[in-house]
């Protein structure tokens, strides 16, 4: 799970997303904006979970599986950048 | 050296929810967003720890409060007045016998259901017999008990004339009537009023020589939210009941049903219930006053049979998440270990859901999320609700659905799975009143012909 990285995106710290190529409005909890935050730097997603457990009371297990699912819904929306060939 | 560990943070799932047009995508005013941690005392993740989960669960003090508050509302505006629970709804015996505690009359509609009241203690004369089968042999037990008997068909008329006969003696008899009433038009039970088969029934009741006619019974729908369309029915059944005492008869009950709405939310309801569901005292101005003003003394016995209105809100379902998955639609589904085998009502009403634990839900940055709940049962239909807002859950996480005591226990269904424990809560204490269905007790009934049991040669 390496490869994704984020779309340019208008984020502010409350937690909502603005993308202005589908002009749709999202809000994420604490911790979605957390990880959106991390991709946004650049930081690759193996890099984000091992932030999560450092940031955040979870296990590794619980980590692992809940970003797996959150990026999907990223890509799901459509937020996420065409992986570079 | 001390040293100093770093405090990691609260965490909960992530999410990430897309806002549309007119809906409330942050906690907002949904009910859901708020957890039910508690039940009567009791901490719902103790019930599943020690009950299993999914798990049925009874409130004592929800039941009796509503049949007290029921039975105040009449009984304030009436001078003689019973509630007759309807058996149909819900006949756990535990459910049953803690209404009957309070007072209530048993109102049955098969001799399966009669034999239940029987078992409770209920005596004859406190039981309403009604229902299109009655059969010979429990339409005689009835009467030898005293049962009111409501007569649904002129076949069933001559049945009871025949029985009368042969036990030598006048049978006294109701007889149900249908009607229409605003938007509901039930004309199948009982006898027809507008068309004049009502009044022809009760005459034919009357110039038997073995019946007595003392009751009529009107049930015209259910989940019936508009208090003036139990006026009309008064209106209706009062204007019968006058008729007959201007020829002379006296009946001893006017029996006006069921069909009292609960605090549940029908799909294509546009008021949640908590606006929408009229109060005891709501419809019992629409019906006492206006059956007070029409009939002449002594009035009636009035009877009600409440159902749905009595026990829906008395028990709620606790299911656990089983999965969570993302639709290739883009929507999020969640697969619940309860499905519509234990839950048929899903497919009226909005069941009100929400989360047993904190863990998860909105905190100052949290979001709802919208899913589908699907059930465990591997088939298409099992679908609790669409599009339900609730916290982000993961596996493992434990579902109240709540107001799910009518018409679910009784319409629940052994396919797929067996069903599980019911248990009854009261004062923090907790007591199982029926024990999780089994194979064993699944196939008990089966008999396998020794022949299929060997084996080809
Ligand atoms: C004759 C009769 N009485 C009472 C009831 C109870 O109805 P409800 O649950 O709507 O109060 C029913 C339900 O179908 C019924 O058939």
């Amino acid at each position: 799970m390496d490869m994704e990285t984020i779309k340019d995106l208008y984020f502010n710290d409350k937690g909502f997303i603005f993308d202005p190529d589908s002009g749709a409005i999202f809000s994420l909890n604490t911790t979605g904006a957390f990880i959106i935050k991390q991709l946004q730097k650049g930081v690759p997603v193996k890099r984000v979970l091992a932030e999560m457990k450092k940031d955040f009371d979870v296990d590794e297990g619980t980590a692992q599986r809940d970003l797996r699912e959150f990026l999907d819904m990223l890509a799901a929306f459509g937020l996420l950048a065409k992986a570079p060939a | 050296m001390v040293k100093v560990r770093h405090q990691r943070a609260f965490y909960e799932k992530p999410a990430i929810v897309k806002h549309s047009v007119g809906t409330n995508n942050r906690l907002g005013r949904l009910a859901s967003a708020f957890p039910h941690t508690v039940i009567d005392g009791v901490p719902v993740d103790e019930l599943v720890h020690r009950y299993g989960s999914p798990l049925w669960v009874v409130s004592e003090i929800t039941l009796r409060s509503k049949y007290q508050s029921m039975y105040r509302a009449f009984s304030l505006r009436y001078p003689r007045v019973a509630v007759a629970y309807s058996y149909k709804t819900n006949y756990l015996s535990g459910v049953c016998s803690i209404l009957h505690q309070e007072g209530a009359w048993a109102e049955v509609v098969s001799g399966f259901e009669y034999e239940i009241a029987l078992a409770l203690g209920v005596p004859g004369d406190k039981i309403i017999f009604n229902g299109p089968l009655k059969r010979p042999e429990e339409l005689a037990r009835a009467i030898s008990q005293g049962a009111m008997v409501n007569l649904d068909s002129y076949d069933e008329l001559a049945v009871v004339e025949q029985l009368a006969e042969k036990m030598g003696r006048a049978v006294p008899v109701g007889v149900r009537v249908n009607m229409t009433v605003g938007p509901l038009t039930w004309d199948r039970f009982g006898f027809n009023l507008e068309n004049g088969q009502a009044l022809q029934a009760c005459q034919r009741v009357l110039a038997s020589p073995t019946l007595k006619l003392v009751g009529l019974h009107a049930h015209v729908g259910t989940f019936i939210l508009d208090p003036g369309l139990y006026r009309q029915m008064a209106e209706k059944l009062g204007g019968l009941a006058r008729y007959l005492a201007d020829l002379g008869v006296t009946l001893e009950y006017l029996d006006v049903g069921g069909g009292f709405a609960s605090h549940n939310t029908l799909h294509d309801q546009w008021m949640p219930a908590e606006y929408a569901t009229p109060s005891f005292e709501q419809y019992a101005d629409a019906i006492c006053p206006t059956l007070i003003n029409m009939l002449p003394q002594p009035l009636p016995l009035l009877l009600m049979e409440p159902g749905r209105a009595l026990v829906d809100e008395s028990m709620c379902l606790l299911t656990s998440v089983v999965s969570t998955k993302l639709l290739s639609s883009g929507q999020k589904g969640v697969v619940l270990d309860a499905g519509i085998n234990l839950l048929p009502t899903s497919v009226w009403y909005r069941h009100e859901v929400r989360l047993a634990g904190e863990t998860g839900t909105p905190t100052d940055g949290g979001v709802m999320e919208e899913v589908n709940l699907y059930g465990p049962l591997c088939m298409n239909i099992d679908v609790i609700q669409f599009r339900t807002a609730l916290p982000p859950v993961r596996r493992g996480a434990v579902l109240v659905i709540k107001n799910v005591g009518a018409y679910n226990f009784t319409q629940s269904m052994q396919f797929i799975q067996p069903r599980p424990a019911v248990v009854l809560v009261n004062g923090g204490e907790v007591e199982c009143i029926r024990a999780p269905e089994t194979t064993a007790y699944l196939r008990e009934l089966e008999r396998i012909p020794q022949r299929l049991l060997t084996k080809p040669a």
